[in-house]
C-alpha cells in the first residue's frame, strides 16, 4: 500500500493518475514540439507536450507540486494530438492528460478566470443530458427566431459568431455528369447505428439527417439512432464518473440494436467511442466490452469509404479538406475524407496544413487569443489554395471555422463531409 | 621576395619549431611553390620564408574510404595522377600548378566549382605547425566530423595567416566515365537565357563556364559520368540552345579548362564574386577590352585583358559590392595596382571581429605572413 | 556579480519584455533538459523575437558575468542546450520567420528559431528543397543545426549544414552584431561561417541565417536490402562504393533496431532479418535506371536475402518514417538509451561494429545500432533503464568504450550530436593537446569570460584556465550555482 503511495508522489490518490509507464516512455525528444500547435504559437517549452509529460512526470517523483501552474499549462493544451501522430515512442499522450486533468479538477487547482465556466460545464450542464441539448440547442432557437432581424446591430466581432450559426445555407454547387454513380454493388446490406449525439442534433440536427440519408445511399440499413451524449466533452474536462455512465449506456444501446456497426459523424464523438477502454479499470467486466465495441465503431468517412461508393454529381467549386484532429490524429483517419472528395471533385486542393484549426471543444472561449490565431493561420492556408468549399468532418471545426471565415469577409463556405456527400451521391 | 633565409622542414615537427624560432626573431613568410604569389599582398617584412617544398608525398590513401591525405607541400598534380590509378579524382580544379597548401590558402578553383563545390566542402582535416612550436590536427580523416571547432575552415583562404599547413585530408569521388563539353555560342542575352534555363532544370552539368571572347559569347556546359548521363546533357543543350537562340558544337572536355586558365595567365585578372543571379548583369557592365570567364551558377568572374585600363575597371569593382559581392585583384601593374589596391568587399565588420580572434588563438604575436589577407592588414594596420 | 539578481532580472526584463522573461522555478524547471540525459536548472530564461533583442540579453550576461546558454528547440542529443552551470537560457523559440525567399539566387534568409522541415516545406512548392535533414528535421531549429553543423541521412553526396550556409548574422560574446560570410561565392579571407558552423554557440548567438537551397532532383528511387549480418552489410556498402555509385543516403538498421522501428512505424521492414540497409538514389532519370539495378545486384551479391524497392512516393515515406523516427522508437524497448555518434572510415565498419557489440556485452546491456552506413557515422543505442543508477553508470561506460574503438579505428567521436558535456571529457581520446590548446585559445580570444554555453565542446579541464578574469568569472559561476542550488530547494 505505501509502496503504492510512493509511486503516486504528489498525485491524488483515488483519481485516476498519468499512469507511470505512459510517462517514461517519453524519452524527451522533443519531435513533437513543432507539431503541437500551443507550442508553435507560445513557444514556450511548458505548452509542448513535451513540457507537459515533464511536469506530469515531475509531480509523479515529487519534483513539483499539482499546482496551478500545471494545470493551466494542461488546459492550454487543445488536445488535439497531433503529438501523438509526431510520437515515435507512443506516448499515450491523450490518455496522460485526461488524467492529469481529472488530478489537478480533484486537486482544485483549475486556473481561476475558468472556474466559474468549468462548474457550470462539469457540475451543471454536462451531468445531465437535457441541460446539454439545451445548451445547445439555444443558438439553433435563437436562429429560427424572429429576433435574427437584430444581428446587425451586434458589433463586428460579435456579428462574425452570429453568422457562424446554423441556418438555411445556399445548396452546394454541384453539375451533373454523365458519369458512371450511384449505390454500390448491392449484396447484403450491413445494419448499422448512427450516432446523433448531444450537441449535434441540438445544433446541427440538418447534419444528423444528411449522414443518415447518405448512409442509405451508400447501401446501409440503419436501426433507429442513438441520441445519447458520448461522454467525451466529459473526459476531456477531466469529468471521467459521468463519461463511465454514458459510455455504459451507448455501449449498452449498441449490443442490443443488433447493428453491425456504430457511425458517428463527430470526429471528437469518434475518437472518445473508440477509446471508451480507457474509461474501465484491467479487471472491470466493462473494458472488454469497450473494447469489442471499439472495434465495430466507424468514422462516417469510413464508413463511405469501405462501401466504394461513386458520386454521381460533381462539385463546381475547388475543395479542399480540413482534417480534424480527432480524425487525423486521434483515430488516424486521413485517406478516407480524401478518396471521397477526389471521387466527387475534379478540382481538389490539399491544404497541406494539419494544425488545429483551435476550435477544440469549449477551447475557443476559455483561449480565445491562442484558438484565433490558429484559426488565422489555418484560413490564411485556406485562402492560400483558392478553394471556395472546406469540408471537415467535425462539427467544432466547421462552426469555428465558419465564424473565421465570416469575420475575415472570405468567400468560401464550410460543409460537414456528410452534407457534401448528400449532394453528389 | 627578398628574405634572408630560405627553409624546408622535412617533417612536421622541424616545421614547427623552425616556425616557432623564427617567430621569436621576426615575421615568416609561409611559402609553397609560389605558383599563386603574385595573387596576393606581400608578406609584410619576413626574416624566414618556410618552404613547403620537403613536405611531399601521399600520407595515407584508402580508396574504398573515398579520402585522402596528403602533406601540404605536394603538387596537387601528383594527388590527382595517385587518384587517377584507382579511378578516382579530388573534384576540385583550380589552377593546375602549385601545392596542395597553396590551394587550401588561396581558396583557388575551377570550372568544377559549378558541381562540387570549393576547397572548404572537399577539404575535411589539416594539420598545420604553429608558432608557439606546436603541431596541432583540426578535423580528421572521417567525412562526418563535428568535434571539436572546425578550424579547418580557418585555414581556406588564410593565406598562411594562422601558420603553416602541414597536411590535409580531402574527400574524394569516383572518377567520371565520359566527359565532353557542349559550346553554345550567342549573344550575351541568348547565352544567358539558356545558363537560365539549364540551372532551372536542375541538370547536373559538371561545369557551366561563359567565355567572352573576340567574336562574342560562348557557353561550355561539361557533361560528366555514364554514357546515358552524358547523352541526356548534350540533349538538353542542344534544346537549351534552340530555344534560347544559340548555336552549337560539340566542344570536348579539354577547351572548357584550357579557358579556365587563361586569366590566369593575363597581365590584368581581378576576379569577382557576386550573387549568382548577379552574374549576367556583371558581365553586361564589361568595357569592350576586358575579356571574361565567368561560373554563372555560381557567382564568379574573372576579367582579365593585357593592360587594362582604371576606367573601365572601377565600375565593375563598384557593381560587385552594390550587388553584395566582392572582387580582387589579383594581377594588375604596379601604377593600376596603386589605384585599385588588393580588394573591394560588400561590408568588413564580421571579418574584422572574427579575423583577430582566429589570429589571437593561432597566431598571437602576429608573425605568420602578416599582411597577406584583407583583414590581417586591417588587424594591423 | 556586480548588483543583486532581482536588478539584473529587472535588467533583463526591460530588454525582452514580461511575456518573454520566465524566472519562476518551476517554469525553470521545464529548460533543464533537452533530448539527451543530462539536467541543469538555469536560473532564468528569455524569449527574445529580435535580433537587438538577443544582444541585448547577451550584452547584458556579459556586463554582468552570468552564463548564457543559447537554445533553440532542445532536440540536441549531447546536452549543448543544458545551462549547466545555471544562468541565462535564450530559447530562439519565436524567433522562427522566414525573411526571404530568392529563388534566383537559390536562397532562403531565416530567423534562427525556424525549423528545419518548415523551411524544406516552404519552398517544397517552389521545386526546391533544404539539403540538411537531421532526424529530428521536424523539430529541430536551423539555428541548432548551424551550432551543431548537424547532418542527416542525406548527407553523404548532400554535405552537413556547413555546406548549406552562406552567410550568418550573429552577436558575439560582448554584444556586438556582426555579418559573416556572404550571398556571392568565396569572400575574400577565411572561411569565417565554416568556423562558426559547429562552435556549439560558445562563440556567438546566431540570429539570422542565409540558407542555400537547391532544386528538388529529377528522380529519387528508395530501396531496401535485408541481410543476415551486419558485417554482410557493411561490405555491401563498401561494394557499391567500389562500383562507382554514390548514393544519396546509406542507412543501416540493425536487428535490434528492426524490431523497435517496426512496432512504431509498420513500415513493413524484414524484423527477422540481421540488418537491413536503406539506400537511396537521387539523380537525373537515367543515371538512377542505369545505377538501381547494379545496386540492386550488388546488394544481392553481398548476400542481401531481400531487395524491395519503393514503387511510389508514399511507400519511400513509409521505408524513410522507420528510419527517421528511430531514436525515440527505442522508446518502446528501452526504457532509456543513451546513443553514441562516432565515426569511422567506411571500410572498418564491420570490426568496429563487432567492438560496439562487444562494449555492450561487456557491461550487461544490449545494443540497437541505427546509422549512416555511408560515411561510417555509428549511433550505437545502448538501451539501459534509467531509473535504475548502475545501468546508467554501465551504459556510459559502454559509451566511452565505443569512442575509444571510432577513434583507433582512424575516426572520430562525433560526426553530427555535436560534443557538448557529454562528449567534452572524450575530446583528449580523438585530439593532440597541441589541438586542444588550439581550441582553449580560440574560445578564450572569441569569448574571454567564457559566458557563453560555459563547459562545452571543450574538455572539463581546459574550461577552467587559468588568468584573472578567468577566476573571478569561476567565483561567479559558484555564486550562481548556489543560487541556482537554492532556487532548486525552495521546493
Amino acid at each position: 500500500m505505501s509502496g503504492e503511495t510512493i509511486d503516486l508522489g504528489n498525485y491524488l490518490e483515488g483519481v485516476a493518475a498519468p499512469s507511470s509507464e505512459g510517462l517514461n516512455t517519453c524519452t524527451h525528444c522533443g519531435l513533437c514540439l513543432n507539431a503541437c500547435p500551443t507550442y508553435r504559437v507560445l513557444g514556450r517549452e511548458m505548452d509542448s507536450p513535451r513540457g507537459r509529460v515533464f511536469m506530469m512526470r515531475q509531480v509523479r517523483e515529487e519534483q513539483m507540486p499539482l499546482s496551478e501552474l500545471i494545470a493551466d499549462h494542461l488546459y492550454i493544451c487543445l488536445d488535439c494530438r497531433a503529438c501523438e501522430t509526431a510520437c515515435p515512442s507512443g506516448v499515450p499522450y491523450g490518455e496522460l492528460v485526461e488524467a492529469g486533468r481529472a488530478q489537478v479538477e480533484a486537486a482544485g487547482v483549475t486556473p481561476r478566470r475558468w472556474r466559474l465556466l468549468r462548474w457550470l460545464l462539469n457540475r451543471v450542464i454536462l451531468p445531465r443530458p437535457w441541460l446539454t441539448r439545451a445548451v445547445f440547442a439555444f443558438p439553433r432557437l435563437y436562429a429560427g427566431s424572429p429576433l435574427r432581424a437584430l444581428a446587425g446591430l451586434l458589433p463586428r466581432r460579435l456579428r462574425a459568431w452570429e453568422a457562424a450559426l446554423p441556418r438555411p445555407r445556399a445548396p452546394i454547387p454541384v453539375r451533373r455528369e454523365p458519369r458512371p454513380g450511384g449505390a454500390p454493388e448491392s449484396g447484403t446490406a450491413p445494419l448499422v447505428m448512427a450516432l446523433t449525439g448531444c450537441m449535434m442534433e441540438a445544433m446541427l440536427p440538418h447534419l444528423n439527417r444528411a449522414t443518415e440519408s447518405v448512409l442509405r445511399k451508400a447501401g446501409y440499413r440503419l436501426v433507429p439512432p442513438h441520441g445519447g451524449c458520448c461522454g467525451a466533452l466529459n473526459v476531456h474536462a477531466g469529468e471521467r464518473q459521468a463519461a463511465k455512465d454514458m459510455a455504459r449506456a451507448t455501449i449498452d444501446a449498441f449490443e442490443r440494436s443488433g447493428a453491425e456497426y456504430f457511425v458517428s459523424n463527430s470526429a471528437g464523438c469518434g475518437a472518445q467511442l473508440k477509446e471508451y477502454a480507457h474509461l474501465f479499470e484491467q479487471d472491470d467486466p466493462w473494458r472488454e466490452r469497450a473494447e469489442r465495441f471499439a472495434s465495430r465503431v466507424l468514422d462516417l468517412s469510413q464508413a463511405l469509404a469501405t462501401r466504394g461508393v461513386a458520386a454521381t454529381r460533381v462539385l463546381d467549386v475547388p475543395v479542399t479538406y480540413q482534417d480534424a484532429c480527432h480524425l487525423a490524429h486521434a483515430q488516424r483517419i486521413r485517406a478516407e475524407p480524401r478518396s471521397l472528395l477526389k471521387g466527387c471533385s475534379d478540382d481538389f486542393r490539399e491544404l497541406g496544413d494539419d494544425q488545429c484549426c483551435g476550435s477544440a471543444g469549449i477551447y475557443n472561449l476559455t483561449h480565445p487569443e491562442i484558438a484565433n490565431e490558429l484559426l488565422r493561420q489555418k484560413l490564411e492556408r485556406i485562402e492560400a489554395t483558392g478553394a471556395r468549399l472546406v469540408v471537415t468532418g467535425n462539427p467544432g471545426c466547421l462552426l469555428h471555422l465558419r465564424r473565421g471565415a465570416a469575420e475575415r469577409g472570405m468567400n468560401v463556405d464550410v460543409r460537414h463531409i456528410a452534407e457534401v456527400m448528400d449532394a453528389t451521391l | 621576395m627578398n628574405v634572408m633565409e630560405r627553409l624546408c622542414p622535412s617533417s612536421y615537427d622541424e616545421a614547427s619549431r623552425m616556425l616557432h624560432e623564427a617567430s621569436t626573431g621576426g615575421n615568416t613568410a609561409i611559402v609553397g611553390s609560389g605558383s599563386r604569389d603574385a595573387w596576393f599582398p606581400p608578406a609584410r617584412s619576413p626574416v624566414v620564408a618556410l618552404d613547403s617544398a620537403a613536405l611531399s608525398g601521399i600520407v595515407r590513401y584508402t580508396p574504398a574510404d573515398l579520402t585522402i591525405c596528403v602533406r601540404a607541400g605536394t603538387p596537387l598534380a601528383d594527388v590527382q595522377a595517385a587518384l587517377g590509378r584507382e579511378g578516382q579524382r579530388l573534384p576540385l580544379d583550380p589552377w593546375p600548378q602549385g601545392t596542395v597548401g597553396g590551394l587550401i590558402a588561396s581558396n583557388d578553383n575551377g570550372p568544377l566549382r559549378t558541381r562540387w563545390g570549393g576547397v572548404r566542402d572537399a577539404l575535411i582535416g589539416v594539420r598545420v605547425a604553429l608558432p608557439n612550436g606546436e603541431v596541432a590536427r583540426f578535423g580528421g580523416d572521417v567525412v562526418k566530423n563535428v568535434a571539436g571547432y572546425d578550424l579547418t575552415k580557418g585555414y581556406v583562404g588564410s593565406a598562411g595567416a594562422f601558420g603553416m599547413i602541414v597536411e590535409a585530408t580531402f574527400k574524394v569521388q569516383p572518377q567520371p566515365a565520359r566527359g565532353t563539353s557542349t559550346a553554345l555560342s550567342g549573344t550575351l542575352d541568348a547565352v544567358a537565357a539558356a545558363w537560365r534555363a539549364l540551372r532551372e532544370r536542375a541538370l547536373p552539368f559538371a561545369a557551366i563556364e561563359v567565355v567572352r571572347t573576340e567574336d562574342g559569347w560562348t557557353l561550355y556546359a561539361l557533361a560528366e559520368g555514364d554514357g546515358v548521363i552524358v547523352e541526356r546533357l548534350i540533349r538538353e543543350c542542344g534544346e537549351a540552345a534552340r530555344n534560347a537562340g544559340c548555336s552549337t558544337r560539340e566542344a570536348g572536355h579539354d577547351e572548357v579548362v584550357e579557358q579556365a586558365r587563361k586569366p590566369a595567365g593575363a597581365r590584368t585578372w581581378l576576379r569577382v564574386g557576386v550573387p549568382p543571379a548577379q552574374t549576367a548583369s556583371v558581365l553586361a557592365s564589361l568595357a569592350p577590352d576586358q575579356r571574361a570567364v565567368a561560373r554563372p551558377w555560381v557567382g564568379i568572374v574573372e576579367i582579365f585583358g593585357e593592360a587594362l585600363g582604371e576606367d573601365g575597371l572601377m565600375p565593375v569593382l563598384r557593381g560587385a559590392v552594390e550587388a553584395r559581392g566582392h572582387a580582387h585583384v589579383r594581377r594588375a601593374d604596379d601604377g593600376l595596382r596603386r589605384l585599385l589596391g588588393w580588394w573591394r568587399i560588400e561590408q568588413i565588420e564580421g571579418g574584422r571581429t572574427m579575423f583577430p580572434m582566429l589570429k589571437n588563438a593561432l597566431d598571437p604575436a602576429r608573425r605568420c605572413n602578416a599582411g597577406r589577407t584583407i583583414y590581417d592588414q586591417l588587424d594591423e594596420g | 556579480m556586480s548588483e543583486q539578481p532581482s536588478n539584473f532580472i529587472a535588467r533583463l526584463r526591460a530588454v525582452v519584455g514580461d511575456d518573454g522573461l520566465f524566472t519562476e522555478p518551476q517554469q525553470l524547471r521545464l529548460y533543464m533538459y533537452d533530448g539527451s540525459i543530462d539536467r541543469a536548472l538555469p536560473m532564468a530564461v528569455a524569449l527574445p523575437r529580435t535580433a537587438e533583442q538577443v544582444a541585448g540579453v547577451v550584452r547584458l550576461c556579459h556586463e554582468e558575468g552570468v552564463f548564457l546558454t543559447p537554445r533553440g528547440a532542445g532536440t540536441g542529443l549531447s546536452g549543448g542546450s543544458i545551462p549547466l552551470c545555471g544562468g541565462v537560457v535564450l530559447s530562439t523559440a519565436r524567433m522562427k520567420a522566414i525573411l526571404a525567399v530568392d529563388t534566383e539566387n537559390q536562397t532562403v534568409t531565416v530567423q534562427p528559431g525556424l525549423v528545419n522541415l518548415d523551411l524544406t516545406k516552404h519552398v517544397a512548392p517552389l521545386g526546391f528543397q533544404y539539403v540538411p535533414d537531421p532526424s529530428s528535421q521536424g523539430a529541430c531549429t536551423i539555428g541548432g543545426n548551424v551550432a551543431e553543423n548537424s547532418g542527416g541521412p542525406h548527407t553523404l553526396t548532400g554535405g552537413v549544414t556547413t555546406n548549406h550556409v552562406l552567410e550568418i548574422e550573429l552577436v558575439m560574446a560582448d554584444g556586438e552584431r556582426v555579418r559573416i560570410g556572404s550571398p556571392a561565392p568565396d569572400p575574400p579571407g577565411p572561411d569565417f561561417v565554416g568556423v562558426t558552423c559547429g562552435s556549439e554557440g560558445t562563440i556567438a548567438v546566431v540570429t539570422q541565417i542565409l540558407c542555400r537551397i537547391v532544386r528538388k532532383t529529377e528522380c529519387v528511387r528508395t530501396m531496401l536490402a535485408a541481410f543476415d549480418s551486419c558485417r554482410a552489410a557493411s561490405e555491401a556498402v563498401s561494394a557499391v562504393i567500389a562500383s562507382g555509385i554514390v548514393p544519396t543516403a546509406m542507412e543501416m538498421m540493425d536487428h535490434t533496431a528492426l524490431a523497435a522501428i517496426e512496432a512504431f512505424s509498420h513500415a513493413g521492414y524484414p524484423v527477422d532479418a540481421g540488418a537491413v540497409l536503406l539506400l537511396e538514389l537521387e539523380a537525373l532519370r537515367e543515371e538512377v535506371e542505369d545505377a538501381a539495378p547494379r545496386v540492386v545486384e550488388i546488394c544481392r551479391a553481398n548476400g542481401a536475402s531481400e531487395v524491395r524497392v519503393a514503387q511510389n512516393d508514399e511507400e519511400r515515406e513509409a521505408l524513410w518514417k522507420g528510419r527517421k523516427k528511430a531514436f525515440g522508437a527505442m522508446g518502446r524497448i528501452g526504457p532509456s538509451y543513451y546513443v553514441q555518434d562516432g565515426v569511422i572510415p567506411r571500410t572498418r565498419l564491420p570490426e568496429v561494429l563487432e567492438r560496439v557489440e562487444e562494449a555492450a556485452r561487456k557491461v550487461g546491456l544490449r545494443v540497437a545500432n541505427v546509422f549512416h552506413a555511408g560515411d561510417g557515422n555509428l549511433h550505437p543505442l545502448i538501451l539501459f533503464d534509467d531509473r535504475d543508477p548502475g545501468q546508467a553508470k554501465r551504459a556510459i561506460a559502454a559509451g566511452e568504450e565505443i569512442l575509444r574503438a571510432c577513434v583507433e579505428a582512424g575516426g572520430s567521436i562525433t560526426g553530427e550530436h555535436g560534443v557538448g558535456m557529454e562528449k567534452r571529457d572524450y575530446m583528449v581520446l580523438q585530439f593532440p593537446e597541441a589541438t586542444l590548446a588550439a581550441f582553449t585559445a580560440f574560445r578564450d580570444a572569441c569569448d574571454p569570460g567564457h559566458t557563453l554555453n560555459p563547459y562545452k565542446l571543450l574538455p572539463s579541464g581546459l574550461g577552467c584556465a587559468e588568468g584573472g578574469k578567468r577566476q573571478k568569472t569561476m567565483t561567479q559561476m559558484q555564486e550562481l550555482a548556489e543560487r541556482n542550488a537554492a532556487v532548486g530547494d525552495a521546493y
